[in-house]
């Protein structure tokens, strides 16, 4: 049975879930977490990391370890988000060749859409380990301020990892859709979504047969957990410092162990009042002399050293309430969303700002994925009643005289669609316009993203608003958006259609996925060997445990020594064969070991 | 995630204390904690068979071997020997030939009688009168700075220690002094092939003791007692990443640690049983 899985890609950690039986289920990885670190590191031997163990290196291989891939992706290099990153980030980010920021990892350079990939095939792996199977099509969730490039980026990061991406959707519309699963209900819901690495707030109507509109949206793409943790981080190193007088920032594995220290201990505080950081032989003194830090941290402690990033997440929730000219009392519904929301202070500050308290039926790490995998499902079963409409996740638009935007095709405008709308021209004699097609909500053009450009020429020569042109947008259902000028005098017409590009070629996409099927085929076969490996340890054991039972059984007859002797080189064979890590041996080794395992199983059964 | 596989058997296992040869085949290198050193101390004999296959150029565990029989060659050679390090060294007869096999790492007898031939000549025609062995004791030194004799160990240039020390089998100690060598100026040849065969030698000595790599590790000791153990910061570290969860290899991937030094950690932790395999 074909399956869809539901994947929340976020920026500091990843969810994967499936609907079973029409209802939601999140698959945990192999460490039995329901949530794996977006983090991707390739180690001094060559090896690639992915998730809990590229984590629990992140600081003492900090240059090759790629953290929060997702603000990079299908952004330029020249943007200003990569300018921030590259001063941000202990990984090296390069200028690719059509522009895109790209990572370099131990001399071999990745895009961002491969590395995400990394990330999604694990969310794959986890997904296909649980069904027992193989799957292949997804649907992914993105930040609703996502444009189509970063869009298009993620969709190409899936084909990477062997995933159809068969929707892109909104998370704070797959956190709505998870909280509205089974309800009949039409309310304006804020989504306070506090993950890792990012804050975002996003207000949606939740409207009859299905419609989720996104009404406004905002957030800060610096500010998440991990602030949480530094604050932590600072005030442990602190005390150190005073204590002892030395500086344990200076320290790489003194670092990563006060990170997953203080993670861990913010956790705790979520359900417990104190809890003690314990963290023996930190770091060596001048007189190589170890020394342990042992400190008892409380949850006021915690709070009053995060109270300003909390009231930061307010601000904007205040902020984007003005901006959607809303008031507290027009949102009917809070949903937390990420890990950082479990914080006693964070729920407290949420319902104090709303006047409510905020929805409790939804998990905060796993809402995400499970709106995905419900989306997911809906998309497969035609006769299910919850769809999703596809909309534009931002408004479409040309540059005008002046460098001012001037939209065309609105924010959230369910698609397919069109809109024409007639300009003039703004110099005397101007016989050329340029159509610059841009896409965002700034009201100045340079703040949003060029899509493509064109020039429509031979107008007539006349004064300056004469010459009037019908411009066209149009996106038709696959979301490919074409534009069209047209001089109403003349009827002479010039087009373009703008495909978002994730700044890969496709030929580097085909080379790319080509990559990518070949290293899961060597994984999947080096999975394989490792469990026939342990099944032959296993019946090595059992043979061993029953051999002495069976020897006496079977002492008295000829054939039951000669049985006993096939048995006995049997085990050396394959215990050679263990020895040696020789696959194709171990495997040759198999049928003899289970023949020889059921048979003693017989022997001591018939005996007993 | 794929792991690596365990290292070839050929490899010497842990050598036992009495020093018994743990080679698993006839032409096989021969590896044995040398005689009188420190327990711990790594200071091993390396005896090479009589003939030895053509090198191959895949790095393999003989080629490890040959690796250092070629570096303990010019180690031995006395300081003037303008050869290159593994290079055709002259014959008798004024025709070069390859000689890469004839060596006994660690033979510090024999080295010694090379380099200080006249202080055993002296030694062997000294009278058994304990008193006047002393007063030629006294004599020896002052006799020494006179003829311009080699200087001691402590003044000799990092060079020669690091030739000392890799024929003397104490690899780790070799590749401290290669190391500082490398760090004055990366680009000496001679420190650098030096400090590779002993990253591989003490790599594979640290392998054959840890083991497997799949398998999965725990601490051995209560919490409470940890901190009484003298360990350093560094085992600190390791000992932090051992969760009963992750294998040995996913605790050397995770280290950030040059893998030579996270394996020696290991070995070191194994030997306190401070943590122990499960």
């Amino acid at each position: 049975m074909e399956r869809v899985i539901g994947i929340d890609l976020g920026t500091t950690n990843s969810c994967v879930a499936v609907m079973e039986n029409g209802a939601p289920t999140v698959i945990p990885n192999r460490g039995g977490y329901k949530t794996t670190p977006s983090m991707v590191a390739i180690t001094e031997a060559g090896k690639k990391l992915v998730g809990h163990i590229a984590k629990r290196q992140a600081i003492t291989n900090a240059e090759n370890t790629v953290f929060a891939a997702k603000r990079l992706i299908g952004r330029k290099f020249t943007s200003p988000q990569v300018k921030n990153a590259i001063a941000t980030s202990a990984y090296r980010i390069v200028e690719g060749p059509h522009g895109d920021a790209r990572i370099q990892l131990r001399q071999k350079t990745f895009s961002v859409p491969e590395v995400s990939a990394m990330i999604l095939q694990e969310m794959k792996v986890i997904a296909e380990d649980y069904l027992g199977g193989p799957v292949s099509k997804a649907v992914v969730t993105v930040p609703a301020y996502f444009n189509d490039n970063q869009r298009q980026a993620t969709k190409d990061a899936g084909a990477i990892a062997g995933l159809d991406v068969i929707r892109i959707i909104n998370e704070p519309t797959a956190a709505a859709l998870a909280y509205g699963f089974g309800k009949d209900i039409e309310k304006t819901v804020a989504v306070y979504d506090l993950g890792g690495g990012t804050f975002d707030i996003s207000i949606l109507e939740i409207g009859a047969h299905g419609v989720f509109r996104v009404i406004a949206t905002a957030g800060d793409t610096f500010l998440g957990g991990e602030d949480f943790d530094a604050r932590v981080i600072d005030w442990l190193v602190e005390g150190f410092q005073s204590e002892h007088g030395i500086d344990l920032r200076q320290d790489r594995m003194a670092l990563q162990r006060l990170k997953d220290a203080a993670e861990k201990a913010k956790c705790e505080l979520s359900s417990t009042r104190e809890t003690e950081v314990n963290l023996p032989f930190i770091i060596s003194s001048g007189r190589n002399e170890a020394l342990h830090l042992q400190r008892v941290i409380s949850r006021e402690t915690l709070e009053q050293l995060c109270e300003d990033l909390v009231e930061r997440t307010v601000d904007i929730c205040r902020q984007t309430l003005q901006d959607a000219q809303l008031g507290k009392e027009d949102i009917e519904e809070v949903v937390l969303v990420g890990g950082m929301t479990r914080m006693a202070r964070v729920v407290e500050s949420v319902a104090e700002f709303f006047g409510r308290d905020p929805c409790k039926g939804v998990h905060p790490d796993e809402v995400v994925a499970v709106g995905a995998a419900i989306q997911g499902a809906a998309l497969l079963d035609a006769k299910h009643e919850m769809v999703l409409l596809d909309v534009t996740p931002h408004t479409l638009g040309i540059l005008t005289a002046g460098g001012s935007f001037r939209g065309l095709i609105q924010q959230n405008t369910t698609v397919p669609t069109s809109r024409s709308e007639t300009f003039t021209t703004s110099r005397d004699n101007q016989t050329q316009v340029k159509i610059i097609v841009m896409q965002g909500e700034h009201e100045k053009g340079e703040e949003n993203d060029l899509l493509g450009e064109f020039v429509l020429t031979d107008l007539r020569k006349a004064s300056k608003g004469q010459v009037e042109i019908s411009v066209t947008f149009e996106i038709n259902a696959d979301g490919i958006v074409s534009v069209s000028a047209k001089d109403l005098e003349t009827g002479h017409q010039q087009a373009i259609q703008v495909t978002a590009s994730s700044g890969l070629t496709p030929q580097e996409l085909k080379q790319m996925i080509v990559a990518s099927e070949g290293e899961m085929l060597d994984r999947r076969a080096s999975e394989q060997d490792e469990a026939t490996k342990q099944e032959a340890q296993r019946l090595i054991g059992e043979i061993d445990r029953l051999f002495p039972q069976v020897e006496q059984i079977v002492a008295s007859s000829d054939f039951g020594r000669d049985a006993t002797e096939k048995a006995r080189a049997i085990l050396q064979k394959a215990r050679v064969a263990l020895n040696k890590g020789d696959a194709a041996a171990i495997k040759e080794h198999m049928e003899a070991l289970g023949r020889t395992a059921r048979m003693f199983r017989g022997v001591v059964q018939k005996t007993s | 995630m794929s792991r690596s596989k365990p290292p070839p058997p050929a490899v010497p296992a842990r050598p036992s204390q009495e020093g018994t040869a743990t080679s698993t085949t006839d032409d096989a290198p021969v590896m044995r904690v040398k005689e009188g050193a420190r327990p711990g101390a790594e200071v091993y004999e390396l005896e090479m068979p009589s003939e030895q296959p053509p090198p191959r150029p895949r790095r393999t565990t003989e080629n490890v071997w040959r690796n250092a029989a070629d570096l303990a060659d010019a180690a031995e050679a006395p300081a003037e020997t303008s050869f290159a390090l593994g290079a055709p060294r002259p014959s008798g007869g004024g025709d070069t030939e390859v000689d890469p096999i004839d060596v006994r790492l660690g033979s510090a007898p024999h080295r010694r009688s090379f380099e200080f031939g006249l202080d055993l000549q002296l030694d062997d025609a000294a009278p058994a009168d304990p008193a006047a062995e002393a007063l030629d004791l006294v004599a020896r030194d002052e006799r020494r700075a006179t003829i311009s004799e080699p200087p001691p160990a402590q003044a000799a240039s990092p060079l020669a220690r690091l030739r000392e020390r890799y024929a003397l089998g104490d690899f780790s100690g070799a590749l401290e002094v290669a190391e500082g060598i490398l760090q004055q100026n990366p680009a000496d040849t001679d420190a650098q092939r030096y400090a590779e065969s002993c990253r591989d030698v003490l790599r594979q000595m640290y392998a054959a003791r840890v083991g497997a790599l799949d398998r999965v590790p725990v601490v051995a000791v209560a919490s409470d007692h940890l901190r009484w153990l003298t360990l350093d910061h560094r085992a600190g570290f390791l000992l932090s990443h051992v969760d009963g969860v992750s294998t040995l290899e996913e605790i050397l991937d995770v280290s950030g640690m040059p893998t030579l030094d996270a394996m020696r950690i290991l070995v070191e932790l194994l030997e306190q049983k401070v943590i122990v395999i499960r």
